[in-house]
């Protein structure tokens, strides 16, 4: 009964003649985490910044939950954006979490989570019933009742996480993406916000896109992973066949040790000589 | 009927949405087993997806229920009443103090339309005099106030106003070169306005050029960067004007620093169609102005047309800027400390900035030109004296106390 919620065909972003994205593709279904992972400059934040509309693909398809919002043209010249599908219309979609939000001065959390409701705001227009509404659902569903008044530049790394995501949520879009989640946070922190997603994802159904630097978090909790490399995908599906040392030493040049717990790979950093990345991204 | 939260049912993935929107208000007891049609299988030390999900059922949700809503910034009607009242004593005020004191009750129902028992010359200094300079002020005060709110919305910068992007300077050279070009009188001649008025068109259009060119990532700094550039050069070209035409200095400077004492309903009705513009575009940008304060990327990654929306606030913004500054000379800081003023005790969303701004802003100036022409009296000090003169003051005390809040 899963919907493809995601689905991207290679898709390339190009800036001042660097190919940031070169043919990516990848596909992600209804209530699936997909964590991308990939060595610094490989094209993670470039794909999610293109998901979102914040930079215009040069070729490519991106289609969700089975709508085409950017269409590759037949023959020459950039792909369009799809007729009928507005900037608003994606935002109903994907709701987008960025790794470094910019958290406005003297917004209480409850201004901030509220926000999130901007797509459905009519136009010219001020938020409704129902946008409270939906505010107040994301609120208590994240536990944030009790900061509801505070100004949001007065919360933790961890608590802030949490009304980002409570943000997400009110968006009421079908696939969340979130850019890097547990940076910055600490270590009890990364594990309570990657539960909360889970917990999600589960609950209404979501779609869960993150890109994540911790490969053995995302090895814990995605069930499947992406790993792009030089603005392409290198290795796609389930965490085991993924995370392996020879992949590892290939496209991050880490000496690393996978081992198992609950099944899942777990990824140790060794000393010891470091291995030569055999891979695009030093090059670009 | 389809509700804002739902998708156009052309739209393939509304089913999904609707799901998402439904699993949001009530969490359907089925969800779980999804889980294992997706072929998850949690691990133990995961911990209970469903350990973490708010008991309903909480006999603290009565309570919690008001604390969530109260959480809102909101406009308080007691900010708002506060404001109507500021106004309406400031324009009795205003009206009764002067050269010629005029009893309270007598003004109000004279101004009402009341039988007051006022001479004819009182009632004349009523209508011809006080009454247009005063509406003038609040005109001129609501105007450069929700500007200013607006300019440090639309750039999230809270040193944006009139000033940071070249608009006043703009005016100023305007005015200089058509007072130059009239020569030494002491009428001021009647284009003045209308070239301040250029001059501030053309600061805003050379600021916005300056500052957009140059990529596709063009940031609010560079805009303020481009401002300043602007407002430098317009200011050296203004005073070179000045020093070749030394003979209408007094004049000159009689304007830049800012007068209400020749208005009449004749500047009333200039600025009026540009405050009514100028005040429901920038109303109706409230809840836009607020996302703009995510920065340009969440902005426009929650479906907001950043540019357009930028570009349409800045133009609004300083179309009333330079109407209120061609009828009334340069008066500083006026959109800086009410705006200011009105986040410090009454919160930070553009839907409670933006009316205590119009409200408290007109108020202001009400006051502060019945300061400009009481405290000399009968010589009268210009109005810009008297706002710098707060203003600068009340300037550095936001600057000092709240660092947080200008981060």
């Amino acid at each position: 009964m899963s919907a493809t919620a995601l689905a991207v065909h290679d898709l390339v972003v190009q800036a001042a003649g660097v190919r940031l994205l070169d043919g990516l593709s990848l596909r992600v279904e209804a209530g699936e985490w997909l964590a991308v992972i990939g060595p610094n400059g490989a094209g993670k934040s470039t794909m999610c910044r293109a998901l979102v509309g914040l930079v215009e693909p040069t070729a490519g398809s991106i289609e969700l939950c089975g709508r085409q919002v950017i269409t590759r043209r037949v023959g020459r010249g950039r792909p369009v954006r799809a007729a009928g599908v507005s900037r608003r219309d994606r935002a109903r979609f994907v709701a987008y979490v960025p790794q470094t939000p910019v958290v406005p001065a003297g917004f209480s959390v409850a201004d901030y989570v509220l926000l999130g409701r901007t797509p459905y705001v009519r136009s010219l227009g001020t938020d409704s019933v129902s946008d409270r509404a939906a505010m107040d659902q994301a609120i208590r569903r994240l536990g944030l009742e009790r900061f509801a008044g505070r100004d949001i530049a007065t919360l933790s790394g961890g608590e802030r996480q949490r009304v980002l995501l409570a943000r997400a949520l009110a968006q009421a879009a079908p696939i969340l993406l979130l850019d890097e989640p547990t940076t910055a946070l600490d270590l009890g922190a990364q594990q309570e916000v990657l539960e909360l997603i889970d917990a999600l994802r589960h609950e209404v159904g979501l779609a869960v896109v993150t890109t994540l630097h911790d490969l053995t978090l995302a090895g814990q909790y995605s069930d499947r992973l992406v790993l792009i490399d030089a603005g392409r995908a290198v290795a796609t599906g389930s965490p085991e066949s993924v995370l392996n040392e020879e992949n590892i030493e290939r496209f991050y040049g880490a000496r690393m040790k996978v081992v198992y717990e609950h099944g899942r790979p777990v990824v140790l950093p060794l000393r010891g000589p470091v291995p030569v990345r055999t891979t695009g991204a030093e090059a670009g | 009927m389809p509700t804002e939260g739902q998708l156009p049912p052309t739209a393939k993935g509304a089913d999904r949405l609707e799901d998402a929107g439904r699993g949001l208000a009530t969490t359907p007891a089925g969800e779980g087993g999804d889980a294992a049609v997706l072929g998850v299988s949690p691990l133990p030390d995961r911990g209970n997806p469903t350990a973490l999900i708010q008991d309903a059922s909480n006999p603290a949700e009565a309570g919690d229920a008001v604390a969530v809503a109260a959480g809102l910034t909101r406009l308080r009607p007691v900010w708002l009443a506060a404001g109507i009242v500021a106004v309406i004593a400031a324009t009795v005020v205003g009206l009764v103090v002067g050269s010629v004191a005029l009893p309270p009750v007598g003004v109000i129902k004279e101004v009402l339309g009341l039988p007051s028992g006022l001479s004819a010359a009182d009632v004349a200094i009523i209508h011809e005099l006080r009454l247009p300079r005063v509406v003038l002020a609040l005109l001129v005060g609501a105007t450069l106030a929700s500007c200013g709110a607006a300019y440090q919305g639309v750039f999230a910068n809270p040193l944006a106003d009139p000033y940071t992007l070249g608009v006043a300077a703009g005016a100023g050279l305007g005015a200089t070169v058509a007072i130059a070009l009239g020569g030494p009188g002491s009428a001021t001649p009647g284009y003045v306005p209308v070239a301040a008025f250029a001059g501030a068109l053309l600061a805003v259009a050379l600021t916005y050029v300056l500052g957009t060119t140059g990529g596709r990532s063009r940031s609010v700094t560079a805009l303020i960067v481009a401002g300043v550039a602007v407002a430098s050069f317009l200011t050296a070209a203004q005073t070179y004007v000045m020093q070749r035409n030394t003979d209408t200095i007094r004049q000159v400077y009689a304007w830049i620093l800012g007068r209400l004492s020749t208005a009449g309903w004749g500047e009333v009705l200039i600025l009026l169609p540009y405050f009514l513009l100028t005040t429901a575009v920038l109303l109706s940008h409230r809840w836009t102005l607020d996302v703009l304060g995510l920065g340009d990327d969440e902005a426009a990654a929650l479906g907001i047309n950043v540019r357009r929306i930028r570009l349409l606030v800045v133009v609004a913004a300083s179309l009333g800027t330079a109407a209120a500054v061609s009828v009334s000379g340069l008066i500083a800081f006026v959109g800086i400390i009410v705006p200011h003023t009105v986040r410090l005790v009454a919160g930070s969303g553009h839907r409670v900035l933006l009316p205590l701004s119009l409200l408290f802003g007109g108020a202001f100036l009400v006051l502060a030109d019945l300061a400009a022409r009481t405290i000399m009296a009968p010589a009268e000090l210009p109005i810009g004296v008297i706002t710098a003169f707060f203003g600068a003051p009340f300037f550095a005390l936001v600057l000092h106390t709240s660092r947080r809040y200008l981060r």
